[in-house]
C-alpha cells in the first residue's frame, strides 16, 4: 500500500470511520491499535520480518521501564544503546558490513519511531513530570499508522491528551469538511504536483548528459535546480496533509510539519517553516542541551552568539546526516549546517554592523525580504542535489557546465524564485483581502468546496489516466 | 506551492453548518465538476479534431457502397494526423490505374474491410503500398497492389467482391480480414449471401455507423458516446497494455474470440467464414489465380502478445490458428499478420489506440511479413512461370 495512495486514503478514511462508533477512549484505542497493526501486516505479510522491529522497540521499552523506576543514571547508555542499534539496523555505512543482520526485515519508519522512543527516554529520564507508560499505550504511541511511515514527530504528552481523554475533541460536520478538503488537497499535491515535478526532474537530469546546444543545456540546468524542491515540498507536504486530517478525523491533532516553508526570507526562518516537528526534535533534544552545556563551560559573554552558531552547525549537520546512511548526506549535512550557521553569522554581523533597529528594519524591508527568500530557496535547493543524487549523477550534472556557467544558472534561479514568490505573496495578499463578514472569500467553505472539487477531479483523473502510481514519499525511505 | 498548511478556519470548526449549506455544498461541487468536465470536453475537441469526409463514397446496389472514382478525402481521426485519400478510375484505394495490367507488372488484388483500406492511414503508409514496395525491391519488377479495401467490408462483403478482383486478372488474390471484423458479421446472413446487402436509407446509416435495427440515442447518450473528453481519456488510458486488456475483457462477446474455447456466437462465425473462404477459394481456382489469407491483427492481440503474463483463459493466437486450419483445408496460404508483431515495439506505438486500427508504423511492420510470406511461397505466381524459370530463387535467411 503506496503511502499516498487511494487505498491508503481509503485505509485512514475506513479506521476514522470505525474509530468514531464510539467516542470511549478503550474503542478508539483498540481501533487504532488494530489498524496500526494491520497496516504493518499490509506492508509486509512474513512476520518474520518485523522481529528486528519488535527488539528495537522492546530494547527501549526495557529504557522506560528501568527509568521509570527511579534508574535515571541508566538513561545515558539508554540513549546510546537506542542509538547504536538505530544506526547498526539501519545499516550506517560507516559500519563494518560484516556486523549487520543479512536477511530482509522492515525498517519502514524506524526513523520515526526512534524519535519516538529518544522523546520518551529523554523525558522520562529527566523525570521533571512523574508518569507511568503502560505497553498499551507505548505501542499505541509508536506504531501510530498515521505518524509511522514519514512522521510528523508528534510528542507523547500531545498524543496521550487526544488519545486517551474520556472526552475527545469535537467532530462536526465543519471540521470533517475541512479534513476531506485536506486530504484532497494533499492527495493531488503528491499524485499529481510532484508527479509533474520528479517527470520536469527526470527529463532535466538526462537532457544534461546529452549532446545538446549550450542554451538547451542550460535550461536544462536550470529546471534541474528548481525543480527539486517544489517536488519535495508537494510530495512530503502532500502526505503530511493527508496524514494529519485522518488522524483528525480519528479526534487526534497531529502537529504541523509546514508552514508555507518558501516565503522563508532566511535559512533560520526557513527550518521554521519546514519539516517543523524534525527541526524542533533537534532543536529540544540536541541545540538547547548543547547550548546550554556549552555555556556552563564557556562563560564569555562575548562568545555566547559564536558558541549558538556552533550550535546551529552542530544541530543542522545532524539533520542532514540523519536524512541517509551514505557519504552524500554527510555533505548534505555539512552545507545545511554550514548554510544556518553562516545565516546567523550574517545576522550577528549586519546587527553589529548597523545599529539593532536599523538591522531590524533592513530585515523587514520589502526588497530585502524577496531577495533572501530567493536566495534562501537556491541554497536549499543548491544541498538537495546530496539529498537526491549519488555521487556519479552529481559529478555528471556538474561537469556538464563550466563554473561560470553554472554561476549564471543560479543567479537566473535566484532571480526567478524571487520574482516568482514575490508574485505569489502579492497575489495571496489580494485574494484573501477579498472578505465578507465570515473572513476571505478565499477560506470560505464555498470556495474551498469548489477547490477541493476541482483538486479531487484533477487527481482523479490523472491518477486514472496515468495509470502508474506516483514517485514513492521520499521521506519514507529515512 | 506554499499554501499554508496551518488551518486558519479553527475557529470556525466548532459553528454549526447552516441547513441551506447541506444543499448548496454538494450543488456547488457538482457544478464544479461539470465546468471541469465542459471544459475538458472543449479543450479535447480541440486537441483531438476528429473530422469524416464521406463524400467520395457511393450508392452500390450489391455492396452497400463504394468508393467514388478518381475521387479525393480528406478526413482527421482524433487519434491521427490529417489523411487523404485518392481512388482511381475503379474507386480503388490505389495510385495505379485498374484498367488493363501494364506489360511487365505483376497485379495482386486486395479484398478487405478498412485495415486493408489503409482506414486513417496515409497512401504510402497503408500495408498495401507497403507490401507492392517491398515486393517491386524483391522481384525486380514493379508490382501493383489493387486495393479493393473498404470499410465496413465484412466477409460477407468480401464474397460479393471477389468476381469484380477476379475480373482485374490478377496474379494473386489476397484477402484481409480482422477479428473485429468478424465480430460485426452475422453469420445468419449467409444462407442469403447471393442476394445484395442492405439498401436505401440502412446503407446510408451503416455508413455512418448506426445500426438500424437500435433504438435512437437521447442527445446526452449521444454526448457520451461521442465525447472527445472520453476519448481522450481512454487514449491516454489505453498507452498501458494491461489496462486495455482489462477494459478490453470487460466488453465480452466482442472479446470472445481472444477466449478458448470459443462461445457459440463466435464458432458460427467461424463456420460462416469457412463457408464463405470455401466458395470464394473455388473460384479463385477456376480463374486459376492463388489465393491468400492474411489477418491482421488487432489491438487486443498485440497487447497480449507483448505481455509477460498472459492472462488465464486467454489465447492471442486461437483465432489465427483457426483461420489457418479453415485456410489449410481450402488449400490456401495463410498468413499469420500476429507473427509479425511479436518481438515488435509496444503495442501503443502501433495502433490508434482507441480507435483499433494500425498506424503507419503498424501497416509497415504488417506490409513487411506479407511482402516476405508472398516472396517465399508465391515468388512463382509472381514473376510468372517463365520469368521465374530465368530467375532463380535467392537464398533468403529468417
Amino acid at each position: 500500500m503506496d503511502s499516498a495512495s487511494i487505498q491508503f486514503v481509503l485505509f485512514g478514511l475506513t479506521a476514522a470511520l470505525v474509530s468514531n462508533f464510539s467516542r470511549s477512549r478503550v474503542w478508539r484505542s483498540i481501533v487504532l491499535l488494530l489498524t496500526s497493526l494491520l497496516f504493518l501486516g499490509l506492508l509486509a505479510h512474513n512476520p518474520i520480518v518485523f522481529l528486528p522491529l519488535a527488539g528495537f522497540l522492546l530494547l527501549a521499552y526495557f529504557g522506560l521501564f528501568l527509568l521509570e523506576r527511579g534508574w535515571s543514571r541508566s538513561m545515558v547508555w539508554g540513549i546510546l544503546t537506542v542509538l547504536f542499534v538505530y544506526v547498526w539496523l539501519k545499516k550506517y555505512t560507516f559500519l563494518p558490513q560484516g556486523i549487520f543482520l543479512h536477511f530482509p526485515y522492515f525498517t519502514l519508519g524506524l526513523s520515526y519511531i526512534f524519535f519516538r522512543v529518544l522523546h520518551l527516554l529523554i523525558e522520562t529520564g529527566d523525570g521533571d513530570e512523574k508518569r507511568h507508560i503502560g505497553p498499551f499505550a507505548y505501542l499505541l504511541y509508536t506504531l501510530n499508522f498515521t505518524t509511522l511511515i514519514s512522521g510528523p514527530i508528534q510528542r507523547y504528552d500531545e498524543f496521550a491528551r487526544d488519545q486517551f481523554t474520556p472526552e475527545p475533541i469535537s467532530l462536526g460536520s465543519r471540521v470533517i469538511g475541512l479534513q476531506i478538503e485536506r486530504i484532497i488537497r494533499g492527495f493531488f499535491k503528491v499524485n499529481v504536483l510532484a508527479m509533474l515535478f520528479d517527470m520536469a526532474r527526470v527529463g532535466a537530469l538526462e537532457q544534461m548528459s546529452q549532446p545538446l546546444p549550450l542554451s538547451l543545456k542550460l535550461f536544462a540546468a536550470f529546471k534541474l535546480a528548481v525543480v527539486y524542491p517544489f517536488f519535495l515540498y508537494a510530495n512530503f507536504s502532500g502526505y503530511i496533509d493527508i496524514v494529519i486530517a485522518v488522524a483528525r478525523l480519528m479526534r487526534v491533532r497531529l502537529p504541523e510539519n509546514f508552514d508555507r516553508p518558501f516565503t522563508a526570507s532566511s535559512v533560520l526562518e526557513f527550518w521554521n517553516q519546514w519539516h517543523m516537528t524534525l527541526s524542533n526534535w533537534f532543536k529540544t533534544y540536541v541545540y538547547n542541551p548543547l547550548l546550554v552545556a556549552l555555556m556552563r563551560r564557556i562563560s564569555s559573554l562575548a562568545l555566547e552568539p559564536l558558541l549558538a552558531v556552533f550550535c546551529f552547525f552542530v544541530t543542522f549537520f545532524l539533520v542532514g546526516i540523519w536524512h541517509g546512511r551514505t557519504s552524500e548526506f554527510v555533505i548534505f549535512g555539512l552545507l545545511t549546517g554550514g548554510g544556518i550557521s553562516i545565516n546567523k553569522l550574517w545576522q550577528l554581523g549586519l546587527a553589529r554592523a548597523m545599529d539593532r533597529k536599523g538591522y531590524k528594519a533592513l530585515a523587514k524591508s520589502f526588497v530585502y525580504v524577496a531577495f533572501g527568500r530567493g536566495l534562501n530557496f537556491i541554497w536549499f535547493a543548491f544541498t538537495l542535489f546530496w539529498f537526491w543524487a549519488n555521487w556519479k549523477q552529481i559529478d555528471q550534472v556538474f561537469a556538464a557546465l563550466s563554473v561560470i556557467e553554472w554561476f549564471g544558472v543560479w543567479l537566473a534561479a535566484w532571480l526567478f524564485a524571487t520574482v516568482v514568490f514575490t508574485l505569489w505573496e502579492w497575489l495571496r495578499t489580494a485574494l484573501l483581502s477579498i472578505k465578507t463578514a465570515e473572513g476571505p472569500v478565499l477560506t470560505s467553505r464555498y470556495a474551498l468546496v469548489v477547490y477541493a472539487s476541482a483538486l479531487g477531479f484533477a487527481a482523479l483523473v490523472v491518477t486514472v489516466l496515468l495509470n502508474q502510481p506516483a514517485p514513492d514519499i521520499v521521506y519514507k525511505a529515512f | 506551492m506554499s499554501q499554508s498548511n496551518v488551518p486558519a478556519t479553527e475557529n470556525m470548526q466548532e459553528a454549526k453548518l447552516p441547513r441551506r449549506d447541506w444543499i448548496i455544498l454538494p450543488l456547488l461541487s457538482l457544478l464544479t465538476i461539470a465546468v471541469l468536465l465542459l471544459a475538458a470536453e472543449g479543450a479535447a475537441r480541440y486537441f483531438f479534431v476528429s473530422v469524416r469526409d464521406d463524400s467520395c463514397e457511393i450508392d452500390d446496389s450489391t455492396i452497400s457502397f463504394r468508393f467514388r472514382p478518381n475521387c479525393t478525402s480528406h478526413s482527421k481521426s482524433a487519434e491521427g494526423p490529417w489523411m487523404e485519400s485518392q481512388f482511381n478510375d475503379c474507386g480503388y484505394r490505389t495510385r495505379e490505374s485498374c484498367g488493363p495490367k501494364p506489360p511487365n507488372t505483376t497485379r495482386i488484388s486486395l479484398l478487405g474491410a478498412s485495415s486493408a483500406e489503409g482506414y486513417l492511414v496515409a497512401y504510402d503508409e497503408t500495408f498495401a503500398a507497403r507490401a507492392a514496395k517491398q515486393l517491386t525491391i524483391e522481384l525486380g519488377r514493379q508490382v501493383e497492389i489493387q486495393n479493393l479495401g473498404r470499410e465496413q467490408c465484412f466477409p460477407i462483403c468480401i464474397f460479393h467482391r471477389v468476381d469484380e478482383a477476379l475480373a482485374l486478372k490478377s496474379d494473386l488474390l489476397l484477402i484481409a480480414v480482422a477479428p473485429l471484423e468478424f465480430d460485426r458479421m452475422d453469420p445468419s446472413d449467409v444462407k442469403d449471401r447471393y442476394k445484395p446487402m442492405l439498401s436505401g436509407l440502412d446503407q446510408a446509416q451503416l455508413r455512418k455507423g448506426i445500426d438500424p435495427n437500435k433504438k435512437a440515442l437521447t442527445p446526452v447518450e449521444d454526448f457520451v458516446r461521442h465525447s472527445r473528453a472520453g476519448l481522450a481519456a481512454l487514449h491516454f488510458l489505453f498507452q498501458n497494455p494491461a489496462t486495455f486488456e482489462r477494459m478490453y475483457m470487460l466488453s465480452g462477446e466482442h472479446a470472445n474470440y481472444l477466449r478458448t474455447p470459443f462461445s457459440p456466437a463466435w464458432e458460427k462465425r467461424m463456420e460462416a467464414f469457412d463457408l464463405l473462404l470455401g466458395e470464394m477459394a473455388q473460384k479463385a481456382r477456376d480463374a486459376n489465380v492463388p489465393i491468400v489469407l492474411v489477418e491482421d491483427p488487432s489491438f487486443a492481440q498485440v497487447s497480449l502478445v507483448s505481455m509477460s503474463n498472459v492472462p488465464p483463459g486467454l489465447d492471442p493466437y486461437a483465432f489465427n490458428e483457426r483461420l489457418r486450419e479453415i485456410a489449410e483445408r481450402h488449400g490456401i496460404q495463410f498468413i499469420d499478420g500476429l507473427d509479425a508483431f511479436r518481438y515488435g515495439p509496444a503495442a501503443n506505438q502501433l495502433f490508434y489506440v482507441v480507435d483499433g486500427h494500425m498506424n503507419g508504423k503498424g501497416c509497415a511492420m504488417l506490409g513487411n511479413a506479407i511482402a516476405e510470406q508472398l516472396m517465399k511461397e508465391h515468388r512463382i505466381a509472381l514473376l510468372g512461370q517463365n520469368e521465374a524459370q530465368r530467375r532463380p530463387a535467392p537464398e533468403r535467411g529468417r
